[in-house]
């Protein structure tokens, strides 16, 4: 205990710990309030409605009936509320005695969707109308009762307003999500997520395909979903301190309520297509005009608009392809999804639980084409799954929740999610040998062949073709286990500690095979090889605070919190890969060159805070807060990082002067202030030495090199935000309104800054030189403008539109490439040289000469959408909401997207319409021809094309089964079935497949020879027991 | 005392505790030793410093045998080889047409400093760390700082800087001439040769004949003709120093970008004035095409290059100086000498000499681990300008693909009065991509110098003193 007691840390925790017990002297006359909160509509009892004593600690969310109980209440008159998501709260005023246990019924009328009743903060559960900001809460339970959720980039999509999903491509692929713009220049702009209080790996994992990497926040079951707050920015989450000024997701599972056992199966059967407008290729066949015959590599000559225009090729037909849709080449088929789950959630007053396993399985739209099985089988090679299959995903998931009660005044949850995954995705996008590169890099026409003069088609590929390619095995298996254990005493009516532990422990074993004689011959690959990687990734967060509620003045009421938080994040990665394998060969031992490597990152965050929530008269709510951060990024010279806050909320409308209380409900008006933090790369602040070899006399010697200059003084960067709005409730809440300003700045933001190449050193040094603007508006509009027993309609508008501005590049130089960042434009806007055409031959065909390219780039825009919109509608149908339609259309505007695979369809393929066809339009000519001026002349600007879309991104119909359909049919309690379909209509002026389009979580959206996201249909049976 | 009175001062403890808490030092609940780190602290040894110097050879390897350097670069810019594939990097390299932002080209300008920087910081390391160290290891590194230095001059315009990182410290330096840099790299030779002395050992005696070739080159690069056989006239013929390669280290970059990836070809008549390097059946540098059994021979069995779809990009021609990942490459050997002997002697008015020269070397070739045939005698061109073609014709074949011909085609313009289109590749470019070559005739300074504050720039672009080849 004396070694525990020696260093300050220690002694400052047990300082602390002291401070926690001795309130528990202070225990006054309490007595207990049961009752039961039901739906106005019907008088059902309503389950998960969370009732609390106001100013106080004292909470409980009502079991299955909609009954509660909450003991300890402090004598005296205490005001009892109930709120559940999608309802109006109540209020009732009791009088507790000690003798005599007091009863309260409350009963909630349904309001429209979004509103927001409890939101969970780094300092607990608050009320949503005592925090001075606007946190979304999505309610997953209700979006996958009513719409297909396959992960967590579907949950959020369209349901948050400044929350901006792009999402990934292929099975399981990783979305980019950004809240609130590209705050940080050089560091990742993710948000960070708890799971139940732990803090876990949300990031993306790269298959090494070229394709969209895998997403380790996709690992987490929607199923297993109760709540998600979205934390927005600074103002908001300083509390949850470096880190978190990209944001914070937290997600609360689901728990079990008091009662009998409550079993719930589930199933999904969907299917998924690849309904994507592909574009054709272009071949124009004919002769050079100094050739008797066509003789080029033994075939006709390849016209194109520029050389029929200079009459230098002969042009006697032009063809085209679509690879992709024609039955013979296309890789394409019908995917599928399947899930199957079971959970069980009940409890009694000692313990609640919640217990679910789910298991799923997914077929991407990837197959082998006809003329792809024909060549193997003629070959002799037997087909293997794994290559008819090449994209697939399957997982299983085991939750086990429990919330133990084992005194009065001490609640355990418990909570332990297991998962274990495999994913298997083929070669895409920006890769040599993925699919993409030959799939839309064509001829047009199928009757190319693999060597001149040979009789294998490529059928319309450019050089391999999805047999070799999906032969290439890359594969993910992976291992999860997220635990917690997180108790909460109450030892008196005002006071709580809570305590969080918990471990998100992950193994991921990566395959990338290529046996002998198999995969594209390109390079060695077809002398086999073999590339592994086995990880481990470790993430622990303990914390503890202490929360004091009480009543010191009739008018005011106040809630301290103070704790401690650590964080310690550790990945480490052991490569072993192995070159030339034999025939049959598949092993690492088996392969004559072996190379292994290792790496390791390790982040240590400790962090202490202090907040105090003052109430005036009910109606005016104030905070503020402090967090102290030390991190192991941090430079040396660096101490500790303090992320300050304050905020302040004012109900006007429940001021006794105000008028119209019929008609408006609530009208709230906000505003905050804070700093949140980003920290360092884990080695950016290190000066340190790299290793390399070198060959002599046949043997490798270790060799040492100069490879960081690191920065003692590295600090965080440090995002400080101001947002003000307005809450409106009106008629009850049926109709709801909110609007936010938000207005972020990063004083020192981190830039890995680009060093000249004569110093013969690194390339880049990490220093705190630069800032970063972001402002922008958020609204919000819910409303339940039609209310019947057989029809209701409910809408949710969600808006968002977002400026950014790099304000300080350190006195660095702006870039010169298309993409830059330059002071006083967006970061990574996008410039180019403008340019001007004229047919003047009137031709019919733009020339080199015809166009003008100007000498300097201009700024051209954003390279993220600025603005976002979504509408999502519900329709109840008959009696009591029976059948429920909804739908949702997202769209974004207001950024540009460089339409990379056509620019290289025009440059490198040759197989555009706008490089070959002479009917192609003018425009379309001249983008092509501007980009094709050699060097410095040479413009993108024609492909960077504006991201504007709207997309019917879900629709969905569910219908609940009568009780007394159920009864008779005595298969079930109850049923709901839900027929959902996913991406389904884009409106879109985009020329390439499809404006969201991207293979990259990072800053940048990355268009390059991938396929699209996909749509699907699924059918979903819930029957409860 | 109130009970509310009480709970002020509970409360009040819980704040005071969490700002106690914030005070205290949590460094140590923070601190993290990443194992992938080698701090500066583990480099104070004997056997650190050795490690540095491995280190500078290994960086020096990478940036000229083995890997996408200047060496392909140079070749791709001048007549050596084709692009084969997609990438606008090479593609503009190809047409003589560079941005500035080349990101290739940038990787290897920052390529020709690493090992130089990385020289000097293990020469300072040997001083300190290793006093009992052999010389030789000190003039190694001499010659690591002045190759890269030459090439630097050899490849970029004029108005290149050359910096330095000392005790993590960047030391920026002012814009050079190309003779600058010469005069420099020249120091740095003489600096190593007599930090040697008079040594005789396998390693002295390699690192010596080194620097004596290396002195050669440099003095042809500075017109200074007369003292070139001086210098290298005690280099045997026989001598090398092989850069060598392997799978598990690095392989040899015209292997990797010619036979193993496919995207170079080799050039035949490039432009159309290049070199014949395919149809000439020279067995100093033998070529084959798919059908063709040396390709065979060796498992070549794709008839188009990379970029296989553009019917406009020839055949693939593959080259076998190299044929194989492990392939070791002559960087310096005494073949270099009598060329630059025989450059120097029919620049002095010595034709004979020279001839006599070159005929030597065809009728004993030296193959440095590769068997090449004897080769027939030449005839004398009889003209100065065709005397002067032949010896870089010779030149061009002999050390093909080693990050000779450019800078020999540079000093055609730079010293035989040549003019680019009378050198360089020029007219119409192979693939479709209208107009043909461009125009430039050295390499430019890559934007990336711009972050040197001594480097003038333009509209953003770091600027070359001036574009003289």
């Amino acid at each position: 205990m004396m070694g525990f007691l020696r260093t300050r840390a220690s002694r400052a925790v047990a300082i602390f710990g002291l401070g926690l017990v001795l309130p528990s002297s202070a225990l006054l006359a309490q007595g207990t309030v049961s009752g039961r909160v039901t739906e106005v509509a019907g008088g059902a009892g309503l389950a998960s409605a969370q009732v609390t004593i106001l100013g106080t600690t004292i909470g409980a969310v009502t079991n299955a009936e909609g009954r509660f109980t909450l003991r300890g209440v402090p004598s005296g008159t205490v005001t009892v509320r109930a709120a559940r998501i999608g309802y109006a709260e109540a209020k009732k005023s009791i009088t507790i005695t000690a003798a005599t246990p007091a009863t309260v019924d409350l009963a909630l009328d349904k309001v429209a969707v979004n509103l927001t009743p409890i939101v969970t903060t780094a300092t607990g559960d608050q009320d949503r109308l005592a925090i001075p900001n606007q946190i979304s809460q999505i309610n997953a339970v209700t979006a996958i009762e009513n719409s297909q959720i396959s992960n967590i980039g579907d949950l959020l999509i369209g349901k948050a307003a400044g929350v901006q999903i792009l999402q990934g491509s292929g099975v399981n692929a990783a979305s980019r999500i950004r809240i609130r713009g590209n705050t940080s220049i050089s560091l990742s702009n993710d948000p960070i997520v708890f799971v139940d209080g732990i803090r876990i790996n949300s990031s993306a994992s790269g298959l090494g395909t070229g394709g969209a990497p895998a997403s380790r926040l996709n690992d987490i079951n929607p199923e297993d979903i109760e709540t998600m707050d979205v934390i927005r920015g600074p103002a908001a989450s300083a509390t949850y301190g470096t880190d978190a000024a990209t944001g914070v997701i937290v997600i609360t599972t689901k728990r079990g309520r008091s009662g009998a056992a409550r079993w719930n199966f589930y199933t999904e059967q969907g299917i998924t297509r690849d309904e994507n407008k592909y574009p054709l290729a272009y071949t124009a066949w004919g002769k050079l005009a100094n050739q008797a015959t066509p003789a080029n590599n033994g075939r006709a000559a390849d016209c194109q608009i520029n050389t029929i225009a200079a009459g230098t090729c002969v042009v006697d037909s032009i063809t085209t392809f679509n690879v992709w849709k024609d039955p013979r080449s296309s890789p394409l088929k019908q995917g599928n999804r399947r899930q199957y789950g079971l959970s069980v959630s009940g409890g009694s007053d000692a313990v609640n639980y919640f217990f679910a396993m789910e298991q799923e399985s997914m077929t991407g739209t990837l197959g082998m084409p006809q003329f792809e099985q024909d060549r193997f089988s003629r070959l002799g090679i037997p087909l293997r799954e794994e290559w008819t299959d090449p994209n697939t995903f399957q997982r299983f998931s085991i939750r086990t929740n429990l919330d133990l009660k084992p005194s009065q005044n001490l609640q355990v949850p418990v909570r332990s999610y297991f998962l274990s995954s495999q994913q298997q995705a083929p070669q895409d996008g920006n890769n040599t040998t993925g699919l993409g590169s030959h799939a839309f890099g064509g001829p047009g026409t199928p009757f190319r062949t693999f060597t001149a003069g040979g009789t294998d088609s490529l059928y319309g590929y450019r050089q391999f073709t999805p047999g070799d390619i999906f032969q290439q095995y890359n594969n993910i298996d992976l291992q999860r286990w997220i635990g917690s254990v997180s108790p909460i005493w109450t030892p008196t009516s005002w006071f709580a500690t809570r305590a969080n532990s918990g471990l998100d422990y992950a193994i991921e074993s990566f395959d990338n095979t290529c046996l002998r004689d198999q995969c594209p011959n390109f390079g060695q690959n077809r002398l086999g090889f073999k590339n592994t990687s086995r990880s481990r990734s470790f993430q622990w967060t303990a914390d503890i605070s202490s929360t004091g509620s009480f009543r010191p003045l009739s008018f005011l009421s106040t809630r301290t919190t103070a704790g401690f938080q650590f964080v310690h994040r550790y990945d480490d990665a052991y490569n072993a890969n192995g070159a030339q394998l034999p025939p049959g060969g598949a092993t690492l031992g088996q392969a004559s060159v072996p190379t292994v490597s290792e790496g390791t990152t390790i982040s240590k965050t400790a962090g202490v805070f202090v907040e105090q929530n003052l109430q005036f008269f009910d109606r005016v709510d104030a905070v503020i807060s402090v967090r102290g951060d030390q991190n192991s990024a941090f430079g040396k010279n660096f101490g500790t990082a303090y992320y300050p806050r304050a905020g302040l909320s004012y109900r006007i409308s429940e001021s006794g002067w105000f008028p119209l209380r019929d008609q408006v409900n609530l009208v709230r008006l906000r505003t905050s202030w804070g700093q949140a933090g980003i920290r360092p790369g884990t080695t950016s602040a290190l000066q340190f030495y790299g290793s390399n070899t070198y060959r002599e006399t046949a043997a490798d010697l270790p060799g040492l090199v100069y490879s960081a200059l690191g920065n003692l003084n590295l600090r965080p960067e440090t995002v400080t935000e101001v947002e003000g709005g307005i809450d409106l409730g009106l008629f009850d809440d049926r109709v709801t309104m909110s609007a936010t300003y938000y207005n972020k700045k990063s004083s020192d933001a981190i830039i890995g800054q680009t060093l000249a190449a004569s110093p013969g050193g690194p390339a880049t040094y990490t220093a705190n030189i630069g800032a970063v603007r972001n402002w922008g508006w958020e609204y919000l509009l819910t409303a339940r403008p039609v209310q019947f027993k057989q029809f209701a309609w409910d809408f949710t508008v969600n808006g968002s539109y977002n400026s950014n501005e790099v304000l300080n590049l350190g006195g660095l130089p702006a870039g010169t490439g298309s993409t830059r960042n330059a002071v006083g434009y967006p970061i990574n806007s996008l410039w180019d040289r403008g340019y001007k055409y004229d047919d003047a031959n009137n031709n019919g065909m733009i020339e080199l000469a015809e166009v003008t390219v100007d000498s300097l780039p201009h700024y051209l825009g954003y390279s993220t959408p600025r603005a976002e919109l979504s509408l999502q509608n519900g329709f109840d149908l008959f009696s009591n909401g029976q059948v429920r339609l909804t739908f949702l259309v997202d769209g974004k505007l207001g950024g540009l997207t460089d339409n990379t695979t056509e620019r290289f369809r025009c440059s490198t393929r040759l197989n555009s319409q706008e490089r070959i066809d002479p009917k192609s339009p003018l425009d379309r000519q001249a983008r092509c021809v501007a980009f094709l001026k050699p060097g410095t002349q040479s413009t993108n600007i024609g492909y960077f094309e504006k991201t504007n879309y709207a997309r019917l991104r879900e629709l969905a119909v569910t219908w609940r089964v009568p009780s007394t359909l159920i009864s008779k049919l005595k298969v079930a309690k109850s049923a709901t079935m839900t027929l959902s379909g996913r991406n389904l209509k884009l409106w879109s002026d985009f020329t390439g497949v499809d404006p969201e389009t991207t293979s990259s979580v990072g800053n940048l959206q990355a268009e390059f020879q991938i396929t699209p996201p996909l749509q699907t249909w699924t059918l979903r049976f819930n029957f409860g027991y | 005392m109130t009970p509310y009175t009480f709970r002020w001062s509970r409360t009040g403890a819980i704040a005071l505790a969490a700002v106690a808490a914030s005070a205290c030092d949590m460094s140590t609940l923070v601190r993290a030793t990443d194992p992938d780190i080698i701090g500066t602290d583990a480099v104070v040894s004997p056997t650190a410093a050795n490690a540095l110097r491995i280190g500078a050879l290994g960086r020096f390897n990478a940036s000229t045998t083995g890997g996408e350097t200047m060496f392909l670069y140079g070749g791709l810019f001048g007549d050596e080889f084709s692009t084969g594939d997609t990438f606008t990097q090479r593609i503009e390299t190809d047409q003589r047409a560079l941005t500035p932002e080349n990101g290739n080209i940038t990787g290897a300008y920052r390529g020709l400093h690493t090992p130089r920087t990385s020289a000097i910081q293990a020469r300072e390391a040997l001083q300190v760390f290793a006093t009992t160290t052999p010389l030789w290891n000190f003039s190694e590194m001499y010659f690591v700082e002045a190759y890269m230095l030459n090439l630097t001059a050899e490849y970029f315009c004029n108005g290149q800087p050359i910096s330095y990182i000392k005790n993590g410290i960047i030391e920026y330096g002012d814009p050079q001439s190309n003779v600058e840099t010469f005069a420099l790299a020249l120091v740095k030779v003489d600096s190593g040769l007599a930090k040697l002395g008079s040594a005789t050992g396998a390693n002295e005696t390699r690192v010596r004949t080194s620097l004596q070739i290396l002195r050669g080159r440099i003095l042809l690069n500075q017109g200074n003709f007369a003292a070139v056989q001086a210098a290298v006239a005690s280099v045997p013929s026989s001598f090398v120093w092989l850069q060598e390669h392997s799978l598990s280290s690095r392989t040899p970059g015209v292997w990797s970008l010619i036979n193993n990836q496919r995207r170079y070809i080799v050039s035949n008549n490039e432009g159309p004035l290049g070199l014949n390097f395919g149809t000439a059946a020279d067995p100093r540098v033998p070529t084959c095409s798919v059908g063709q059994p040396a390709c065979a021979a060796v498992a070549l069995t794709i008839a188009r290059p990379f970029d296989s779809g553009n019917t406009a990009v020839p055949n693939m021609l593959y080259q076998l100086v190299w044929p194989a990942d492990a392939a070791s490459v002559a960087l310096m050997s005494g073949l270099q000498a009598r060329l630059y002997e025989a450059e120097a002697l029919n620049r002095t008015g010595n034709w004979p000499d020279a001839f006599v020269i070159l005929n030597a070397l065809r009728a004993a070739p030296q193959g440095y681990g590769r068997t090449i045939a004897v080769m027939p005698a030449l005839v004398d061109p009889g003209t100065a300008d065709g005397r002067r073609d032949l010896i870089f014709r010779e030149k061009a074949f002999w050390l093909f693909g080693t990050g000779h011909r450019y800078p020999d085609m540079r000093r055609m313009m730079r010293q035989y009065a040549m003019t680019p289109n009378q050198v360089l590749p020029n007219g119409t470019w192979q693939i479709g991509r209208s107009p043909g070559y461009g125009t430039d005739v050295v390499f430019r300074t890559p934007t990336v110098e711009t972050f040197n504050p001594k480097q003038p720039a333009s509209n953003g672009a770091a600027t070359c003193t001036n574009l003289t080849p």
